[in-house]
């Protein structure tokens, strides 16, 4: 019981849940404000749209690649996807009760944009052996020029009101609501967690990140495993897209431009280890929420805003040393 | 005692988090223009020791005291040590494979005069080609590293360690990676630096060497020094005795086992170089392997054995061959092909590409075959998975508290047993073994030479690759000699003996 004990305090996740519940107390007892369900629901929201993505991108790290186009490919997506619904009228399906048919329809053809997108970078990091930095930079690049194309800078507007109802809605809690997109990222990580940990495609990633060789002569076909990794996160990455635009009423150009870092960020938090081989959900729960915790906690502590992410740097410094202070230890032993 | 160069007083490490104490109470010293033969099995502490001798654990991580020229040393890094005299070759190739010769070797110090900042190449590669000529290095001080040989890379380490005119040269297992003539090359220039009065201490398992360049030989087991010998107390089975413990009988265990019939046939294999174009690693090989029989390739190395059995594995793109597995012809395009056909590899690296270090031994054994461990919903199930590598780890007794245990805190036997296990879980007809036993101790070897006995005795095939020619003889059936990527010779087991392999190598 006890070597358990010290087990479970030696994990990553129990390190980062004590932060999270010391980040809480303490700003609680500062400002009256933060500890209130209104807080919670507005940090519970904001988190999901970008956490929905780490999960994805978690999938790429631990299979020892990376992607820096996730925010990019959010944006393109979002105005191509409100571009596409506003250009058909949703499909002719506009104003009718059949309105959400049209919405998924759209939805559907930007995930396969996404799916190509993602192919995309695969082909440049798997086949032609870019370093996934440069391959994903210029990817980020590419979409953030034909996202301009698309819309000249414009906004996307008016989007059809089933899908801003749909992001909007939530389940009441006090006197605000958990947001629907809370639930999908519970969701997405509930999906994560059962294919990491339970299924052969799980394993290939965990092996895949760890030793490429050890796993392709295992049998496992690693080009196949990182083709799906990035292909998945993309087409993911549309539909969180889209549903930001909905969220915001509109199909900005701005939408998602500097996610990428803070998505680095949630899973470098979350114990998803940037070498490969390691990581998972809990972790990546606990971090996401950390990270969003003490990015709304600035503002309530009433200092400079623009000390904030000055503040989420040195907790990113600190959570990835200790970890990786603690794992060095592991491998000397 | 004042004649001591180095002298070790009761040297302690223990690696508390581990549990281990990895050398307890060792002394020893050095006298000048002395070589000491330093010898023990993998894991009996000499690599621990050369780390505390050569400042990669520095003072106060270990108990007990260095004396170097009489003085206690402490000291603080690897570039201490080396600057307080203490040359150190480690046993891994490891230079600059894009600069020259000269400043490999001159790396650190590229100045004689170490206040002036900048250099010349002309003057660099003039005090190069004075040093090397004067210590008989026949080496090109212009040359760029990467062109050079293995051999020549190992020379210019010693050569980089002899630069700092150390008073104690520490060469760990220089010879793994060299030819007989480099071999011989590096013990000139060994025993010119004796009569120049550097004392050498000369690390190796192997007991001709020990014989050939040594004055007097310490043996160290399980991080004790057991005995040391003069050169006039040599005595073949007393140091083996010493350096395992106990008497080894039978290395190479007997077996009855019946050959059966043919269950793989290869014809006109070839495999393009992957770099090099119109060449070929392996060319117009054929060969064929009955069921429980040994087969092992003999050759030099880069001969195409590695090579040979890679594509057979599915390893390569670019090779062609007519396989047959049971009178059937296969295509293997994959490794999942080879594995799905019934075959399995044993890698040589085994932590470069046999197994995941971080992971436990649980998800490693699995990881050949993950529908084995699959429930009838799909699922990946923890039960069976705990039932297979349990099986496996009494199977082939995998000495661990249990099958969470990372593998990289198993001794280098344990690991290759893990690595045997995995292969062993994709239930393959055929086994292919590249040096088996290479890192690991006696024992373990003997454990590794049963279990594949036992293997052989269920049926399964093996096609075995190995350096060791003893190991290779009293394990194999049949034998298949390549050069050169072609195949040269084939021999049975009455004719072959250490001469008639090692000939027809040179065919």
């Amino acid at each position: 019981m006890t070597q358990n004990m010290k087990k479970l305090l030696r994990r990553h996740e129990t390190l980062i849940f004590f932060l999270l519940v010391f980040i809480w107390c303490s700003l609680s007892i500062i400002n009256r404000n933060y500890g209130t369900v209104n807080n919670l629901c507005a940090i519970l929201k904001t988190m999901s749209f970008y956490g929905i993505i780490a999960v994805f991108l978690s999938f790429v790290i631990i299979g020892g690649d990376s992607d820096i186009s996730t925010g990019a490919s959010a944006g393109f997506s979002a105005v191509f996807g409100t571009a596409l619904m506003l250009e058909t009228n949703c499909m002719g399906m506009l104003g009718t009760p059949n309105e959400w048919i049209g919405i998924v329809l759209c939805i559907l053809i930007s995930m396969a944009g996404g799916l190509l997108i993602g192919a995309g970078n695969a082909l440049m990091v798997v086949k032609m052996k870019m370093p996934p930095f440069i391959a994903t930079c210029a990817m980020q690049y590419i979409l953030n020029g034909l996202k301009m194309v698309i819309t000249h800078g414009a906004y996307v507007y008016p989007l059809p009101n089933s899908l801003i109802g749909f992001v909007r809605q939530g389940v009441p809690l006090g006197t605000a609501k958990v947001s629907v997109i809370f639930f999908l990222f519970l969701l997405a990580l509930a999906a994560a967690y059962i294919v990491l940990t339970f299924t052969t495609a799980g394993r290939s990633v965990y092996a895949t990140g760890s030793n490429r060789i050890m796993a392709s002569l295992s049998g496992i076909n690693t080009d196949l495993v990182r083709f799906r990794n990035y292909m998945v996160l993309h087409a993911v990455v549309a539909v969180v897209g889209i549903l930001n635009a909905g969220y915001i009423k509109q199909g900005a150009p701005s939408i998602a431009q500097e996610w990428h870092l803070t998505i680095m960020a949630a899973c470098a938090i979350g114990g998803i280890k940037f070498s490969g081989g390691a990581g998972n959900m809990i972790g990546l729960l606990i971090g996401t929420f950390t990270l969003f915790s003490i990015n709304s906690a600035i503002a309530y502590i009433g200092i400079n805003t623009f000390l904030q992410d000055v503040f989420v740097g040195v907790v990113l410094v600190v959570v990835v040393v200790s970890d990786s202070i603690r794992s060095n230890r592991k491998v000397k032993a | 005692m004042e004649d001591y160069v180095l002298e070790a007083k009761g040297i302690t490490k223990r690696f508390p988090l581990a549990g281990v104490i990895a050398l307890s109470n060792i002394s020893f010293h050095v006298k000048k223009g002395e070589i000491l033969g330093l010898i023990g099995e993998n894991g009996a502490g000499k690599s621990t020791l050369l780390k505390i001798l050569n400042g990669v654990y520095t003072y106060g991580n270990y108990e007990g005291e260095l004396f170097h020229e009489g003085r206690p040393v402490r000291f603080r890094s690897s570039h201490d040590a080396m600057k307080q005299g203490l040359g150190y070759v480690p046993q891994e190739i490891n230079v600059m494979e894009d600069l020259t010769v000269a400043e490999n070797v001159f790396v650190g110090h590229l100045n004689e005069d170490s206040r002036k900042k900048s250099f010349r190449m002309g003057e660099l590669n003039r005090r190069a080609q004075r040093f090397l000529s004067e210590h008989h290095f026949a080496l090109d001080p212009a040359q760029v590293v990467n062109t050079m040989s293995i051999g020549q890379k190992q020379l210019l380490m010693v050569a980089k360690a002899i630069s700092w005119n150390p008073s104690i040269l520490v060469l760990d297992e220089p010879t793994t990676a060299l030819s007989q003539a480099d071999v011989e090359n590096l013990f000139a220039i060994v025993r010119q630096l004796k009569s120049k009065g550097t004392s050498v201490i000369f690390v190796t398992h192997k007991l001709e060497e020990i014989f050939e360049l040594t004055d007097r030989v310490t043996i160290l087991r399980d991080g004790k020094v057991i005995n040391t010998y003069g050169r006039d107390q040599y005595d073949r089975d007393r140091i083996i005795c010493d350096m395992v413990g106990r008497e080894i009988t039978n290395l190479y265990p007997e077996r009855h086992v019946a050959i059966g019939e043919e269950i793989l046939k290869v014809e006109h294999l070839t495999v393009l170089d992957p770099r090099i174009q119109n060449r070929n690693i392996v060319e117009d090989v054929s060969f064929t392997l009955r069921r429980g029989e040994c087969l092992g390739f003999v050759g030099l190395v880069g001969a195409g054995r590695t090579e040979t059995i890679s594509a057979l594995f599915g390893c390569y793109r670019d090779y062609s061959a007519k396989v047959a597995i049971n009178g059937q012809p296969v295509e293997i395009r994959s490794e999942a092909d080879a594995i799905a056909h019934g075959i399995n590899i044993l890698t040589e690296d085994r932590k470069m590409n046999g197994l995941l270090l971080l992971n436990n031994i649980r998800f490693n054994v699995v990881m050949s075959n993950l529908k084995k461990i699959m429930n009838s919903n799909g699922l990946l199930s923890r039960t069976k998975e705990d039932e297979e590598s349990n099986k496996y780890m009494r199977k082939l007794h995998i000495k661990a508290p249990s099958n969470t245990m990372m593998v990289a805190n198993l001794s280098g036997g344990n690991q290759q047993k893990v690595v045997m296990a995995k292969a062993l879980h994709s239930d393959p007809r055929i086994l292919l073994l590249d040096e088996p036993t290479k890192g690991i101790d006696v024992g373990s070897k003997q454990e590794i030479y049963e279990i594949i006995n036992e293997l052989l005795g269920e049926g399964i095939s093996i096609i075995m690759i190995s350096s060791e020619l003893p190991e290779l003889i009293g394990m194999c059936d049949r034998f298949i000699v390549l050069s050169h990527g072609k195949l040269v010779a084939e021999i049975d087991k009455e004719e072959a003996t250490q001469e008639t392999l090692m000939s027809a190598c040179f065919m």
